[in-house]
């Protein structure tokens, strides 16, 4: 019976450590959780923080990403506004003001013409009931409701 | 407060807004109107709550508005990209806003800025022909 091999030796613990720490380095599944932190800008707080201090491949990740990311950003323009438009904006921001305060002025005026016209309403809703047949059958009315609730009880 | 004052107040928003209108539209005409166009609509309806993010808002609606009827040229890749994409990586990358700003800006959830803004740098990392690391 021929003898029984075992694979984990001394001799081969380094080979088989750095096996497993290769394994370790393409698996961890935290990896897309960091980015996500990184792209919501919580990377630096609790598990995270911790985490990436011990995993490789989650720094490796984390630093590839940031790399690409000063490429990216250099793709996105900044472009400042032209000094022919800058030259002219003035004087449009000040007609803006000065537009947006009278557009205030009106609106006021505005609501207090409304306010006047529904009071005048009010008014003369009043004074075109007030000692008329209508009147006099609304209160009739009410004395005959004020009378039945009176008998019910 | 003066107009003097306001209308002051009003050229330092646009030129922080021009960058963005531009990013957007990629025309130095079609910006600048746009960058007016949203001015003037944020100082009648928020003349006493005008902010960034708020004035970064209409510029996203007007140059949405504007696209609608125009195309514009696109001679980079980051034009590729769909307006969207475009807005949420300008506003991440270039004015550092926080996703919870951002969906201040793009009136949606924290969960959809995060998805656009992922697939704005993958498509743009594949539009530049390189590999997005995840």
């Amino acid at each position: 019976m021929s003898e029984s091999i075992y694979l984990y030796t001394d001799q081969n613990k380094k080979i088989y450590e750095d096996v497993l720490g290769q394994i370790a380095k393409t698996n961890c599944r935290h990896t897309s959780m960091v980015l996500a932190s990184k792209e919501a800008g919580i990377e630096k707080s609790g598990f995270i923080k911790s985490h990436l201090i011990e995993c490789l491949e989650c720094q490796m990740a984390l630093r590839n990403w940031e790399r690409s990311n000063i490429k990216l950003k250099a793709e996105i323009p900044y472009i400042r506004m032209p000094s022919q438009y800058r030259r002219s904006l003035n004087k449009e921001c000040y007609m803006i003001a000065k537009n947006a305060a009278q557009f205030d002025k009106i609106d006021n005026i505005k609501k207090r013409m409304a306010l006047l016209s529904h009071s005048k309403l009010v008014i003369r809703d009043l004074s075109r009931t007030l000692f008329t047949a209508t009147m006099l059958k609304g209160m009739l009315l009410t004395v005959m409701t004020a009378l039945f609730i009176h008998y019910l009880i | 407060m003066s107009l003097r004052k306001e209308s002051a107040e009003l050229a330092a928003f646009a030129e922080k807004l021009y960058p963005f209108a531009f990013a957007l539209i990629n025309d130095e005409t079609a910006a600048y109107q746009i960058v007016v166009d949203s001015l003037s609509r944020m100082t009648i309806q928020h003349r006493d709550s005008m902010d960034s993010l708020l004035m970064y808002r209409y510029c996203f609606k007007q140059a949405e508005k504007v696209l609608q009827n125009h195309a514009y040229p696109t001679n980079t890749f980051f034009d590729h990209l769909s307006l969207d994409e475009k807005a949420t990586l300008f506003l991440r990358e270039k004015a550092s806003l926080t996703p919870e700003e951002i969906t201040v800006v793009m009136e949606s959830s924290n969960t959809s800025v995060l998805a656009l803004l992922t697939n704005a740098r993958k498509n743009l990392f594949t539009l530049m022909g390189e590999r997005y690391y995840e």
